[in-house]
């Protein structure tokens, strides 16, 4: 390991890691809280979910206001004349704009209008751009829904600040034994409780006002999980967790550290969903002779080429957005991501079929006394203190583990940033936490490069276990071509990376 | 069709005359310069599956027809189509946003424009649409080079020549402005071309020509109601400042009926019932403007209002909300506000001030326009630096522009400098153009004019 080390640190990739990292780190401290707010500084934004219980109805209402209207508020409300607003002043403000509000928010079922009784409701100010403020007041609402208008239909409407600029959200959930008779009415919470507010290209703004749906009381009917961010959402929507975690609701300590522990996890169980080269790192650790450091420099290349690519592009997209569309990057990424693990595949696959590396002899390569590795030119049995026994898997591959491989194979895992990481990021920027927004990306990308590690890891003790029990005949004749079969699995894998990024390319 | 001269014949002669946007440029500006810097657009991670179950009580207009067909068109993916649909979409929401304010299409339409551009570099609507922006942006050389190659790419295409035209006044190309603008009209007597006649002859002096020009441009008319409204603005605007408030509150009232809930044309209806002393219903109407579009011109207005009518806090929170305006800008890097630097001017302790007239000398460097030395007078003259004030005052009348407001700058100005006939002069004609050009300084002319007048008779 040590002179492996030692070679890396002289190689020319590794320098050019820390140039790029010394970049990427000059630009980051001036990078100013640029992003505005999603939909112009005097949105009204508004985000109503109903929750439909047999009995009652709750609801969620979140209203962000961004920079100019919470100035006003402000101005208004602010009558000792400080430039801010105390507690008092603040609780008057959240008073004021429930009262003009809540007239207006109409909850119906079978034609009778349901009195919706206030439960809490909290008003916050956040930081937007220019160091102004932004207003967020979140009220939960209750509603019982008389017997007789049971299983019956239930209407909503939104009629503040109709002619306002800003989102208008409207989300219905289940709760349980409750169906929905029109499934596609359980729509996806799109802002995240006006988190984030999608700005793609082909959408327009949502401008949900009213809402009318049926529902039926069927025991057994589970509640409609996730969707939501201001009841607990299921911690499997990682974007939506990460979200939380950004967006300012976390400020002590000991939060931010649990918040970067689970932007960890996060981070950590995102890389078990598909296209994170799992199988590409299990299946060259195979063939190869990885050991525990080996697993450990991928997942720290993974670890740092995961975070510099997130913040790169959440460079260019708060400085150069305005001439380039970071969806046009992608694609691209995947191409040179899948180009890399075909060229690592091709090249082990030469290794260990066409045994065409000529053999050489090198001892405690790696600075671990297990393993002496006597090559012969693509053999798959070497001698270990002079007795010969097949090693993982049974007649494992005769390759050694190169850096420039490892290195191909955590960049190539690292390369894509996950889309949830860089929305963390923008977001925090958005709030000007960009430190915070870092942290996070970089706890996120150390659980991804914990999973890669974890499944290299797994493979490696999965094979030093079998390396020590005898197999069956035929299983040992199978498993002598495994690295081979490992290779051409990497090489397939790139080569699938490659065509579904030429398709989207072109 | 005959040939419609640009300039009225008595006023077609050659000057250095530079004139401010026309066209759809007036909201573009206000509400895009706010938040112009763009937002991260957002990745596709696939959730942007339209729901479309909720709905929305507005009826769906003809323009949110085609901008769904349009995106929808574009998420099939026709290669084919891509270039032409984008830029069409991307002006789609360029017309949204004017009537909407809501400046998050900005970003869009521009990557949509540059989308376009990258698959036809030809492609005319999205040289325009690129253009317009750059005007809304104040980067003029940039929007002039956008308007040649639209030019280039389609000789018949006149909103290619109103994207010229615009930036050549603003850089103070008049002479080839005026040419430009000729051949516009010439391909087509349209709206676009008619408003762009009636700013040009309205800064020259001729405010008959110019609303003769403005009636004609209400007259051809649009497919969308809110260019006809706010043509119809316009031709207010230019009855208000001509002093004549029955025919200005008349076009307000029209620009109204064509767009129901036009904050420009509530703006001026409001304007209107505060020149005739109805502070109450001014200040309700000013009300309805701010909530909807609260730019820096309606927020100070109001508070002029609220002022007028001794609510102090009132006004105070209009006024804080413009300078929270000119923090935003200053973090998206505009710092060349005539509008806003006009405001600090009037409103600001000494360290604004002098801020504000570093921002006039940036906006006259930037658009050396006649409203932009007007500017730089008003702030010159609010710092104390009056004879660079009295410079920049006379380069602000050199076209000879019928503005009650620029003639009151010159007269306060002068006045300060001791030159009394010269203040009367302009304080008179100020007074006789219009004598309810501002609720703050009408006032202060009429007192202004008094002392001068009766120093010279004693």
């Amino acid at each position: 390991m040590i002179n492996f080390w030692k070679e890396f640190r002289r190689s020319i990739p590794f320098r050019a890691i820390l140039v790029f990292l010394a970049v990427l780190a000059v630009m980051l401290v001036p990078a100013r809280p640029a992003a505005a707010h999603p939909l112009g500084n005097f949105s009204v934004n508004q985000y109503s979910k109903l929750e439909i219980d047999p009995e009652t109805v709750e609801l969620t209402y979140v209203l962000d206001l961004a920079e100019l209207p919470t100035v006003t508020n402000i101005q208004t409300f602010d009558s000792d004349g400080d430039g801010s607003l105390s507690g008092s002043e603040r609780k008057q403000l959240r008073d004021a704009l429930l009262s003009e509000i809540s007239p207006l928010l109409r909850l119906q079922a079978g034609g009778n209008t349901l009195p919706l009784s206030m439960q809490d409701a909290e008003l916050v100010f956040q930081t937007g751009q220019a160091n102004l403020q932004t207003t967020r007041l979140t009220a939960h609402f209750q509603a019982a829904i008389p017997a007789a208008d049971q299983d019956a239909t239930i209407s909503f409407a939104n009629g503040y600040g109709s002619d306002r600029v800003g989102w208008r959200e409207i989300v219905v959930v289940n709760g349980p034994d409750v169906a929905i008779s029109d499934a596609a009415i359980l729509a996806a919470d799109q802002s995240r409780a006006l988190t984030f507010y999608p700005t793609d290209l082909l959408s327009s703004p949502l401008d949900e006002r009213a809402i009318s749906l049926s529902y039926r009381v069927a025991p057994g009917t589970p509640a409609a999980s996730g969707n939501s961010a201001t009841v607990a959402s299921s911690p499997f929507d990682f974007s939506a967790r990460l979200a939380e975690i950004v967006n300012g609701s976390v400020t002590s300590p000991a939060g931010l550290l649990i918040a970067l522990l689970a932007a960890m996890l996060w981070g950590a169980m995102h890389a078990l969903s598909p296209g994170h080269g799992k199988t590409v790192v299990g299946a060259y650790l195979v063939g190869s002779r990885g050991t525990p450091l080996h697993a450990l420099f991928l997942g720290l290349t993974v670890t740092i080429t995961h975070t510099a690519g997130v913040v790169a592009l959440g460079v260019v997209v708060l400085l150069a957005s305005r001439t380039i569309v970071p969806e046009l990057f992608y694609p691209w990424l995947s191409l040179v991501s899948g180009l890399m693990v075909v060229l690592v595949g091709v090249t082990i696959m030469r290794q260990r079929v066409l045994g065409l590396r000529p053999a050489h002899h090198h001892t405690h390569e790696h600075g671990e006394p297990r393993h002496h590795h006597h090559h012969h030119g693509g053999g798959f049995v070497h001698t270990h203190d002079g007795h010969t026994h097949s090693h993982l898997p049974p007649g494992g591959a005769g390759d050694r583990v190169t850096w420039r491989n490892l290195l191909a194979l955590g960049v190539s895992g690292g390369l894509l940033p996950c889309p949830s990481a860089l929305l963390a990021l923008l977001g925090a920027v958005a709030l000007g936490r960009a430190g915070f927004g870092l942290a996070v990306v970089v706890a996120f990308s150390l659980g991804l490069a914990a999973t890669l590690t974890g499944v290299g890891l797994l493979f490696l003790y999965a094979g030093r276990f079998l390396e020590n029990r005898r197999l069956p005949g035929m299983t040992a004749g199978l498993m002598r071509f495994a690295p081979a079969a490992a290779a051409l699995a990497v090489t397939a894998s790139g080569a699938l990376i490659v065509a579904r990024a030429v398709s989207d390319i072109w | 069709m005959a040939q419609v001269p640009v300039l009225s014949p008595i006023l077609q002669r050659p000057g250095t005359a530079r004139l401010i946007l026309v066209g759809a440029a007036a909201l573009i500006i206000a509400s895009g310069a706010l938040n112009l810097r763009p937002l991260a657009s957002t990745l596709r991670a696939g959730e942007q599956a339209a729901p479309a179950v909720p709905t929305s009580d507005v009826s769906a207009t003809p323009l949110d027809r085609s901008i769904a067909a349009l995106q929808d068109a574009l998420r099939a993916g026709d290669p084919q189509t891509l270039s032409r649909n984008s830029a069409q979409l991307g002006h789609a929401y360029l017309q949204k946003a004017r009537e909407t304010g809501d400046s998050s299409y900005y970003p869009k339409a521009e990557s949509l424009f540059s989308q376009s551009l990258a698959g036809d570099p030809h492609n005319v609507d999205s040289l325009v649409g690129m253009g317009t922006l750059a005007l809304a942006r104040h980067e003029f050389r940039e929007a002039r080079q956008w308007g040649e190659r639209a030019v280039q790419a389609a000789p018949q295409h006149t909103a290619a020549y109103g994207v010229l035209v615009d930036a050549e006044v603003e850089l103070g190309e008049y002479e080839s402005a005026a040419d430009t603008l000729q051949k516009m009209v010439d391909l087509r007597p349209d709206l676009g071309s008619f408003s762009r006649i009636s700013y040009l002859r309205e800064l020259m002096g001729d405010r008959t020509g110019a609303i003769s020009a403005m009636q004609r441009a209400v007259t051809a008319g649009s497919g969308y109601p809110e260019n006809v409204a706010w043509a119809q603005v316009q031709l207010g605007n230019l009855y208000f400042d001509g002093g004549n408030l029955t025919n200005a509150a008349e076009a307000y009232e029209a620009a109204s009926a064509a767009a129901p809930g036009y904050a420009p044309a509530m703006a001026g209806e409001a304007r209107v019932l505060a020149a005739r002393g109805q502070l109450a219903a001014a200040a309700d109407r000013y009300l309805q403007v701010v909530t909807v579009l609260p730019f820096p011109e309606y927020l100070s207005a109001y508070g002029e209002v609220l002022n007028a009518r001794g609510d102090q806090s009132g006004a105070n929170a209009q006024f804080a909300t413009v300078s929270a305006i000119q923090q935003l800008q200053a973090a998206n890097g505009v710092n060349t506000d005539l509008e806003l630097a006009l405001f600090a001017a009037d409103h600001g302790d000494t360290a604004a001030i002098n801020s504000a007239v570093a921002e006039a000398k940036a906006g006259v460097a930037e658009r050396p326009s006649v409203t932009a030395y007007d500017a730089l007078a008003w702030t010159l003259y609010r710092a104390g630096d009056l004879d660079a004030a009295a410079a920049a005052s006379e380069q602000s009348l050199e076209l000879g522009t019928q503005s009650a407001v620029m003639h009151f700058h010159a007269g306060m100005i002068a006045s300060a400098r001791g030159d009394s006939a010269l203040a009367i002069t302009h304080l008179r004609t100020a007074l006789a153009l219009n004598p309810h050009f501002s609720l703050r300084y009408a006032p202060v002319a009429q007192a202004e004019l008094a002392r001068l007048q009766n120093e010279a008779a004693s």
